[in-house]
């Protein structure tokens, strides 16, 4: 694992802005006692591609003789996906399925939770979101753009149950997401109002440092670093990352005209920018009516702005580095998806230095309920989180303490991650 | 003992800066050092970031440093041990820059991409034994720039999108250097999206079919749904009665069977084995009944929504033709 | 749940002095049971014990294990809990005892073993209980206690906050609100010696006292994001709210605390006449009470106790018992609730079963009982009235003491007790003397909060300075911290921000929600609360365990700097500039400053106020700009 030198004045810095709160403990004595050498790795970004509702597994990336969509090859001999995906099929040597994961809970709000923390619910604690985890153990202190970006991507109709928020809990609210509504329109409150911001911050510049002198505190320090971070935003180069059209024509159409495709675009934009974890989520997968004629319509934007990240990506030379997951919180029943299924789904995933142009476990192949259960490597959620992190360069082992001195692993100490991915 | 000062050099330092109007960056004009640590202090008052893997290989990264590091400033990197990865995407260094980074014979990964390097700098790095990766993307680099890179003996992967290096060029360099993973392969996309194109017609064709099979439904069977309900409403009648009759006499026959066990004698058997003779036969019949309504009830179900199935054939039958619009694009623009 | 530090205050550690230096003796809770739960109590507490030893009380540790007692009073060396840990053969993983934590457990065998509970048992309140006192008398004790342990801690408590301190501290703490301008003028223009005094009890008679107080714990009882109703995916905001309002009635009245907890136990009947209902089905599981979480969140909110933990298993590390938690929520064992109703089945016997879900004991029946193992027979038809009689009693050990403590602690940023609901014997008060000084001044008062306010707001500490004393370290600052000897700077919560803003800009429907910067409308779609309110508190969310954390990061910052709104000028501004005679440029930046920060410009302010004005093009442009940097001020977004 690779390991930054943070020097002591940026520690310094650190705990004077108040951004230590919820730093794992054996960083926290490695503070104490000054040592120079920080462990923090610095690993790679990831694109979470969130469908909520539950997409079904048997539409997309697990298709069954039996089923309602035909598969077709792919760019992997041996391997077949539907043939609603022509252009994701022809990604597969950069791609990864899981084809076997079974994570208990069939409930919307709980399974987000559980795919999203890797933790079960509980009514009286929080445990951070991955994207947070991300934030705080792959993100660059102050630096201009926050490590963790959420863009939605919009709805085809609003089910699935109430939305699921990443929130860093523990690991402290510098780790929050940062929220994109609508990447038409980009970040909210990023473009200046007024003419005169320069007149009116050397205005605000004076008093500000009056009050930091007669009242130094860290409250004070922390809410003078947030806006001085704000600021440094709105005119930082990087926060072009936001504005699709700064991007040639052809690109954002090869992404496909739908919202889904062009957050995809932002995600590439602002990985490229240095943002370690940006979630889309686009909504309304929850087909209790039947996937086949949803999923069918949803396939070629779906198709499109997926295969063009992981293309776009590769010809950057991004890909290596840069880890795409689609899922959501749970697949759908064998046949036709019309209910709830988290006994044996799918989820896809790309690039990130993986080795990739396989698939991870089996689902039954015949019989009546083809498809129904996991034959081969089941993946629980504690799993699959620590491989993500494993895939991201983070330690799992790491354990932090919660309120109450509650010592909690990042990750559950089940898991088992799948190393058969990992290089 | 610590004082609250630091935090008032904090917003001293990066705060009063911003607040103000963007003050013209000048970077500190590079020094000779003697050091590594002393290199490395001056990397990070440049804005870079320096990271460490097993005590040994250093990680350098200047992304996002824009115009701080300018080509004089690798020298810095001279003081390190050794450096396996180079981050200069984006930052001012040119083809001058490179003759630093050329010195660096552990280097194994080099990210150039969007910086003004041009063929000229990639002379330098020929002497790089270990580069594994080379990122040239968004670079001014040419076909006949790359071909000097052909020698790196353990060079795989090579990133030259959006450069001035043609298909042809990439095809030569590839003939000449089959170990490197050249990107964009313009034939192989040219592959791709021809297989690509030829699934999203088969799915074309296979929702064709369905929806021509849809609509055969919808016209042939549509029209009779309203007598097939009725055919089936009375089927169904028929069956319930049959079903009654059958359960009726299995009942009996199950009291007579209790009777005989509970020692009803000779006279007992006899009645429960004709009652049990008689249930059989109704049940007999009950199935013999109910094997003409299945196929009237799924031929009625069929009928009843041929209408949606062939509406919602034809939005699955759109949604192939636009994959395939999309691959046909694809496949235009990938020549 | 309301009220479970979700933050981790390693931050705290971080800041917090390295351990002073104490002339006293060790003592087992506040010196020796951290060093036993960091290193010991995993194996040697409540959820194993090793070697049958069990170090969580001092009785366990005479009784000791298999290797006999574990410790001897006054006699280190023949303590075979001393000898292990001497020789480093306990722990047995790598990290063993540092020195001064060694230091502390010798120390404290040879003491004769002297425990907080003991000293608090014996601590004087300084102020005789069993009849209401006059809040001036209650004040000053107030400051007699802490100027004792000011005193013993050497430190030097900072000074008495100046007026404009004052008045925008208590206007923003018992209203919720910034002052307007000719309240802070009054305010500041008066001559009258007692003039504090009277703003509190004057402040202490408006409706936005009850209205501030009743949100106040609406947030406590109500987490900030609801979870949503399962049936239909909504989350009840209304109905927390109502709550809120209700609540609010009730303070601004003058109500009783134990009559306002009285009326949330044994609530039953409809939410839309009851806001109350709301406490049940938040604090059960999907949107349904459960006599756990019922149990759970009265006795983290009315008693001052944790028992999340005690719900599965043994509390490793506190003292309760899973049978006492469940004890406890057998008297919820009949209730029913939802968003929508509370009602209580009759008959029966009062009783609860473990479900499964609970890892041990599951499917055992616990009858109910009085936390603290007093056992009583209930009568079978009225089990929450019971419970509620008993809570509220004036000699319950719990009740007066956890409300005291969270009122202190929001004053304070800091409760006597911390967290707030942890009360226990290895988390006991830093000032047991006060602790006891202000539960039994509720009591006495009849659980009249107004009373307890005005005691705590009258006291020299409530009225100290937020200003660090030039040169002061950061180790001192967090001692006088703990001590109260000076007034942290809080964070003002998303509510009074709201209210500020709103009275700064004259615009009661003030709405900060995400603005399409292409057609100028609140984002439909993607705004992600639909309503404004509910935005702003989403958006603005403060952190409810630590009030002088700063939360807020880049989305909250660019909502100030560039939220169109915040520069389109205060409707509360054009009607001064329209009064007869037009005030003059110096007036209107005068009355700007009061409007939001409650106190007059410098003269430099001034100044620079005027080079901008200069350079502005209309003067109407110039006052929105001033105003802008006035609510983007630091100190305008915290209570100092």
């Amino acid at each position: 694992m690779s390991q930054p030198l943070l020097h002591r004045r940026d520690v310094l810095k650190l705990s004077a802005a108040g951004l230590l709160s919820g730093v794992s403990v054996p960083w926290f004595e490695s503070l104490a006692s000054a040592a120079p050498a920080l462990k923090k790795p610095r690993g790679k970004s990831c694109i979470l591609l969130w469908m909520d509702g539950g997409p079904s597994q048997q539409h997309t990336f697990d298709p069954k003789p039996s089923g309602e969509f035909k598969s077709a090859k792919t760019a992997v001999p041996g391997i077949q996906i539907v043939e609603q995906l022509p252009q994701l099929a022809q990604c597969m040597d950069d791609m990864v399925l899981l084809r076997s994961m079974k994570t208990e809970i069939n409930d919307h709000y709980d399974a987000k939770y559980y795919l999203h923390t890797g933790y079960k619910r509980a009514s009286a604690f929080e445990h951070p979101a991955v994207g947070c985890i991300a934030s705080s153990q792959l993100g660059l202190p102050n630096d201009d753009l926050p490590a963790f970006v959420t863009i939605d991507a919009g709805s085809d109709k609003v089910n699935g149950g109430r939305f699921y928020r990443s929130v860093p809990a523990y690991l402290g609210p510098q780790h929050a997401p940062l929220a994109v509504h609508d990447p038409y329109k980009g970040l909210e409150n990023l473009k200046e109002s007024g003419t005169d911001l320069v007149d009116r911050l050397e205005l605000l510049g004076s008093g500000e440092a009056q009050f930091a002198t007669e009242y130094p505190l860290p409250a004070v320090g922390a809410k003078q670093a947030a806006f001085d971070r704000a600021v440094r935003l709105m005119r930082s180069k990087r926060a072009k990352a936001f504005d699709l059209d700064q991007e040639p024509k052809k690109v954002r159409e090869e992404y496909g005209a739908h919202k889904f495709g062009q957050s995809c675009l932002m995600a590439r934009r602002l990985v490229e920018a240095g943002v370690s974890f940006v979630e889309v989520f686009h909504r309304g997968w929850d087909d209790h009516e039947g996937a086949a004629k949803r999923i069918a319509a949803r396939a070629p934007w779906m198709d499109a702005g997926m295969s063009a990240l992981i293309r776009d990506l590769k010809q950057r030379g991004m890909l290596d580095d840069t880890l795409v997951v689609w899922m959501g919180e749970f697949g759908r029943s064998p046949g036709d998806g019309g209910g709830h299924y988290c006994n044996a789904w799918s989820t896809a995933w790309a690039g990130g230095g993986l080795k990739t142009g396989q698939v991870i476990g089996k689902t039954s192949e015949t019989g009546k309920n083809a498809g129904g259960t996991v034959t081969e490597r089941p993946i629980s959620a504690p799993d699959y989180i620590a491989t993500l992190c494993l895939a991201l360069g983070i330690d799992t082992h790491q354990e932090f303490t919660a309120a109450g001195n509650r010592p909690m692993p990042l990750v559950d100490k089940t898991a088992k991650p799948i190393t058969e991915i990992l290089k | 003992m610590t004082r609250y000062a630091p935090a008032l050099i904090l917003f001293a330092l990066f705060s009063a800066p911003a607040l103000a109007a963007d003050p013209p960056k000048v970077p500190p004009p590079y020094k000779a050092v003697s050091t590594e640590a002393e290199a490395l202090a001056r990397i990070e008052e440049l804005g870079g970031v320096v990271l460490r893997a097993n005590d040994i290989a250093l990680e350098v990264d200047f992304h996002h440093t824009g115009a701080a590091i300018t080509d004089d400033h690798l020298q810095y990197l001279l003081s390190l041990k050794a450096v396996a990865v180079l981050r200069l995407k984006e930052t001012v260094v040119t083809d001058a820059g490179l003759a630093h980074v050329g010195k660096l014979t552990g280097l194994k990964r080099l990210y150039l991409e969007k910086t003004a390097i041009t063929d000229a700098g990639l002379k330098h790095l020929t002497g790089l034994k270990e580069l594994e990766y080379l990122n040239l993307f968004g670079t001014k680099v040419t076909d006949a720039g790359i071909t000097q890179l052909k020698a790196l003996p353990k060079l795989a992967q090579l990133f030259v999108a959006d450069t001035q290096v043609t298909a042809a060029g990439i095809a030569a360099f590839q003939n000449a250097a089959p170990a490197v993973r050249v990107v964009p392969d313009p034939a192989q996309e040219r592959e791709r999206a021809k297989a690509a194109l030829e699934t999203a017609k088969t799915a074309v064709a296979n929702a064709e079919e369905a929806l021509a099979t849809a609509e055969k439904d919808a016209a042939e069977l549509a029209p009779k749904a309203a007598q097939l309900k009725k055919e089936l409403d009375d089927a169904t009648k028929l069956l319930n009665d049959a079903k009654k009759v059958a359960d009726d006499l299995k009942k009996k026959a199950d009291d007579a069977a209790k009777r005989f066990k509970d020692g009803g004698g000779d006279k007992a058997k006899k009645e429960a084995d004709e009652a049990k003779q008689k249930a059989d036969d109704a049940q007999k019949a009950f199935q013999a009944v109910q094997s003409k309504t299945d196929p009237l009830r799924q031929q009625s179900a069929k009928a009843g929504n041929a209408k949606k199935r062939a509406e919602d054939a034809k939005l699955t039958l759109e949604a192939a033709r636009q994959s395939e619009a999309d691959a046909r694009k694809r496949l235009g623009d990938s020549r | 749940m309301p009220s479970i530090p979700r933050i981790v205050v390693v931050l705290a550690l971080v800041l917090l002095p390295a351990p002073v230096v104490r002339a006293d003796d060790p003592l087992l809770e506040r010196d020796v049971l951290p060093v036993l739960t960091k290193q010991c109590l995993g194996c040697h507490g409540g959820l194993r014990q090793k070697g049958g030893l069990d170090l969580r009380t001092i009785p366990a540790m005479l009784k000791g294990g298999e290797s006999g007692p574990a410790v001897k009073s006054r006699d280190a060396g023949a303590s075979e809990m001393w000898k292990r840990i001497e020789s480093d053969e306990m722990p047995p993983n790598d990290k063993k005892l540092t020195a001064v934590e060694k230091a502390a457990i010798k120390g404290w065998i040879a003491a004769g073993m002297p425990t907080v509970a003991q000293r608090q048992k014996d601590a004087d309140p300084l102020l005789a209980a069993g009849k209401k006192h006059d809040p001036k008398e209650v004040a000053a004790t107030i400051d007699a206690h802490l100027g004792k342990s000011l005193t013993v801690a050497k430190l030097k408590p900072a000074g008495r906050s100046d007026d404009t301190e004052f008045l925008r501290r208590v206007y923003l703490d018992l209203t919720g609100r910034v002052p307007t301008a000719e309240q802070a003028v009054a305010f500041l223009d008066s001559k009258d010696a007692d003039k504090r005094a009277k703003l509190i009890d004057a402040l202490l008679a408006t409706p936005q006292y009850g209205e501030q107080f009743g949100r106040t714990w609406r947030d406590w009882i109500c987490p900030p994001e609801l979870p949503s109703d399962p049936n239909s995916g909504k989350q009840p905001n209304t109905e927390a709210q109502n709550l809120g309002k209700w609540l609010g009635t009730r303070f601004a009245a003058g109500d009783p605390w134990d009559a306002i907890a009285r009326d949330v136990i044994t609530v039953e009947g409809d939410i839309r006449s009851k806001p109350q209902v709301i406490f049940f089905a938040l604090s059960g599981e999907g949107g349904k009470a459960t006599p756990a979480g019922s149990a759970r969140a009265t006795a983290a909110l009315f008693m001052g106790v944790q028992l999340q933990c005690a719900e599965c298993h043994d509390d490793p590390y506190r003292a309760w018992s899973q049978k006492e938690h469940w004890a406890l929520a057998a008297f919820f064992a009949k209730t029913t609730g939802d968003f929508g109703k509370v009602s209580e089945a009759r008959g029966g016997k009062p009783e609860v079963t473990i479900p499964k879900s609970a890892f041990l004991n599951a499917g055992n029946s616990v009858s109910a009982a009085f936390l603290g193992g007093k056992t009583t027979a209930v009568k079978g038809d009225a089990l929450r009235p019971a419970l509620a009689e008993w809570l509220t009693a004036k000699d319950n050990p719990y009740f007066a003491r956890a409300f005291a403590n969270r009122l202190w602690f929001y004053f304070f940023a800091r409760g006597i007790v911390n967290p707030v609901d942890d009360f226990r014997e290895l988390n006991p008060p830093s000032h047991p003397g006060l602790m006891k000084l202000l539960a039994n001044e509720f009591a006495d008062a009849g659980f009249d909060v107004k009373h307890l306010v005005r005691c705590v707001c009258n006291s020299e500490a409530y009225q100290r300075t937020s200003r660090v004393a030039p040169g002061a370290d950061e180790p001192t600052v967090s001692a006088l911290t703990a001590n109260f000897g000076w007034m942290p700077l809080r964070v003002m919560t998303a509510d009074v921000l709201l209210d500020s803003l709103k009275l700064a800009y004259g615009d009661p429907k003030l709405d900060l929600r995400a603005i399409d910067p292409k057609d100028g409308n609140a984002s439909g779609e993607s705004a992600p609360v639909a309503e404004p309110y509910l935005e702003f508190l989403r958006r603005f969310g403060t952190n409810k365990e630590d009030a002088t954390d700063f939360t807020h990061g880049i989305p909250q910052m660019l909502s100030m700097i560039n939220h169109p709104r915040l520069l389109a000028g205060s409707k509360a501004l054009d009607a001064k500039l329209k009064a007869k005679p037009a005030p003059d440029a110096d007036a209107v930046v005068e009355w700007l400053y009061l409007s939001t920060l409650s106190r007059r410009p410098t003269a430099s302010e001034k100044a620079a106020a005027d080079r901008y004005l200069n350079k502005a093009t209309d003067p109407a442009k110039g006052y929105n700009g001033v105003l802008w940097m006035l609510v983007n001020r630091t100190e305008y977004l915290l209570v100092r």
